[in-house]
């Protein structure tokens, strides 16, 4: 009976912390049961942040592993789930500068298109004329948004990924990139506005 | 506020994120300005679009092998220590390594302890007998024994000890030719040769035989040529009457060389009920070589063969010393017999009497005598 209640008053970051600590003692299906909770959010992340989906599942694989490796240095200062996110980011980066040097991934530009202020030039348009956005399928729609995301440098794109796609609030995100909140904020603000730009040369009219 | 300013501001403002005397101006801005409102509106379209995203999902073997890694992880992590020292699997790691160190210091321990252990055991048969017999210097009967008993082993040795029966044969010699010395000087001597006692009684031969002079000469050199001399004339001095001072040196020299046979004789007598000795039994099972060594010190030179045949791991090292010589017998491994005839002739002069050395196959028995250089 008791249990029960605490079960039930029990927050999904004590939850994290009973398995982190289980971990720490060589349980290794306490890490399977995080990798579990956590992966879908961390693929998400990667993905948004590297644009591509093969890639990012490589980065959440040996983001887990990398966490794994230094979990017994894991203190408990911040959230485990906090410390995992800044280990996908970090190393999502880090493959975006290898995909970009690469440059196997198209990008749009977002200096390119704000040669003009109200010229309105579709940069690279997939097609001819002015397609409602209504008109396109989702998929489509998500595609030309994720090609956006993509010309975003990496400090604007990890405050739009985990604020605008994953919904973090702006506590989470100060503990998981560490950086003032003006300096948050604006970069959030400038990379809304840049993908805003962008989004309009690619889809037309939003 | 300008267009540019609100423009910056437009993001907070959808956030509630700005202050309320911000949020009025905002307000009536937007309210005036249609392009500042259409950058309001396609803001919160981005927006829209971006929390409209669709999620994508892990793949399913995403957890597995995930999960694999880590295993592998652990299991490498683990692996020094744990498998190691943990109980239980197959740790062939930890055990191995133990027992190849318990045998390694195992043999270590048993080479170190070896050699007292060797001084703990009885000396075996096997082990070098060095035995040292000092003869008292004006050899007397003891002294003469010893030397009779080591000659006369000679006849009581199998046929092949071929070696050892030169001197035999020599001595044999000698006493056949004194013998006819005798019988040519009227004496009669028959075998078997008359005891000591009757010896002492016989008369001196008659100075005025005809044949003494040249058989005189005949004898000289036999004395010379055998090698008992010292003791020859000591059994003489004990066996004959003093009372000869007046007879020539001729009749004397004919009567040592007569009382010499005889005295051989008797010792010969003496010698055969002995059981044979070790000593005899060790010469039966191997050949036996003669050396003669001439060297200027014949103690020293003793001593130098005597630790040179232990260096060749000579077995039953005899040495006999006496007034004049040395000598030594031991047995001496066939491989080991070439060196030993090198080391010899730089000690001194050496003269084997049996020229089949370097052929020697197979463990031999040595005697060297050790006489004093010419």
């Amino acid at each position: 009976m008791s249990n029960r209640v605490e079960e039930r008053i029990q927050t999904p970051a004590d939850d994290d912390s009973r398995l982190v600590s289980s971990c720490q003692q060589g349980e290794i299906d306490a890490f399977e049961a995080l990798v579990k909770k956590y992966e879908k959010k961390m693929l998400n992340v990667a993905y948004r942040m590297i644009g591509d989906y093969d890639e990012a599942c490589e980065v959440v694989q040996d983001a887990f592993l990398s966490a794994y490796r230094s979990i017994k240095k894991f203190r408990g200062e911040s959230r485990f789930s906090t410390w995992l996110y800044r280990i996908v980011l970090n190393l999502s980066k880090n493959r975006m500068a290898q995909v970009r040097t690469r440059g196997a991934r198209e990008a749009y530009s977002i200096d390119a298109a704000t040669e003009t202020e109200e010229g309105s030039r579709r940069m690279d348009p997939p097609d001819e004329g002015p397609s409602p956005l209504e008109q396109m399928e989702k998929k489509e729609v998500d595609a030309r948004v994720q090609g956006c995301i993509n010309g975003l440098d990496g400090e604007h794109r990890e405050v739009l990924v985990l604020r605008d796609i994953q919904g973090f609030s702006y506590e989470e995100i100060h503990d998981i990139l560490k950086i003032p909140d003006g300096t948050m904020k604006s970069r959030l603000f400038r990379a809304r506005d840049a993908l805003k730009e962008c989004l309009k040369k690619v889809v037309g009219d939003l | 506020m300008e267009c540019h300013d609100i423009r910056k501001n437009l993001s907070a403002y959808l956030e509630g994120m700005v202050s309320p005397e911000d949020q009025e101006l905002i307000d009536q801005h937007l309210a005036s300005c249609r392009a500042c409102s259409t950058a309001l509106y396609e803001l919160n379209r981005t927006d829209r679009l971006l929390k409209n995203l669709k999620e994508v999902e892990p793949p399913p073997w995403m957890t597995q092998k995930i999960m694999a890694r880590v295993r592998e992880e652990a299991e490498s992590k683990k692996g020094f220590i744990q498998k190691l020292f943990y109980p239980l699997h197959i740790k062939v790691p930890l055990e191995a390594f133990a027992t190849v160190l318990i045998a390694v210091v195992a043999v270590y321990v048993f080479r170190a302890v070896e050699p007292e252990m060797k001084g703990l055991q009885p000396p075996s048969s096997q082990e070098p007998i060095i035995t040292r017999q000092e003869a008292p210097y004006p050899a007397k009967a003891p002294a003469a024994e010893t030397q009779a008993a080591r000659e006369k082993a000679v006849p009581q040795e199998s046929p092949t000890k071929t070696i050892a029966k030169d001197l035999a044969v020599a001595e044999k010699e000698i006493q056949k030719r004194a013998r006819v010395d005798e019988e040519g000087g009227g004496r009669k001597f028959k075998d078997p040769p008359p005891p000591v006692s009757e010896i002492k009684t016989l008369p001196a031969p008659p100075p005025t035989s005809p044949s003494t002079a040249p058989k005189k000469e005949a004898a000289v050199p036999l004395q010379t040529e055998a090698p008992r001399m010292a003791e020859s004339r000591t059994a003489e001095k004990a066996a004959s009457p003093p009372a000869a001072a007046g007879v020539a040196p001729a009749q004397e020299d004919k009567r040592a060389l007569a009382e010499g046979a005889a005295r051989e004789r008797k010792v010969l007598k003496k010698v055969q009920p002995m059981a044979p000795s070790p000593r005899m039994a060790a010469k039966a099972k191997a050949e036996v070589m003669d050396f003669l060594l001439r060297v200027r010190d014949v103690r020293i030179a003793g001593g130098e063969v005597e630790s040179l045949l232990n260096q060749l791991g000579a077995l039953r090292i005899n040495r006999v010393s006496r007034e004049n010589d040395e000598i030594i017998t031991a047995e001496v491994k066939a491989e080991k017999m070439k060196e030993l005839s090198e080391k010899l002739k730089f000690m001194g002069e050496v003269e084997e009497k049996d020229a089949r050395l370097g052929s020697i196959e197979k463990d031999t028995t040595l005697r060297i005598e050790i006489v004093p250089a010419r």
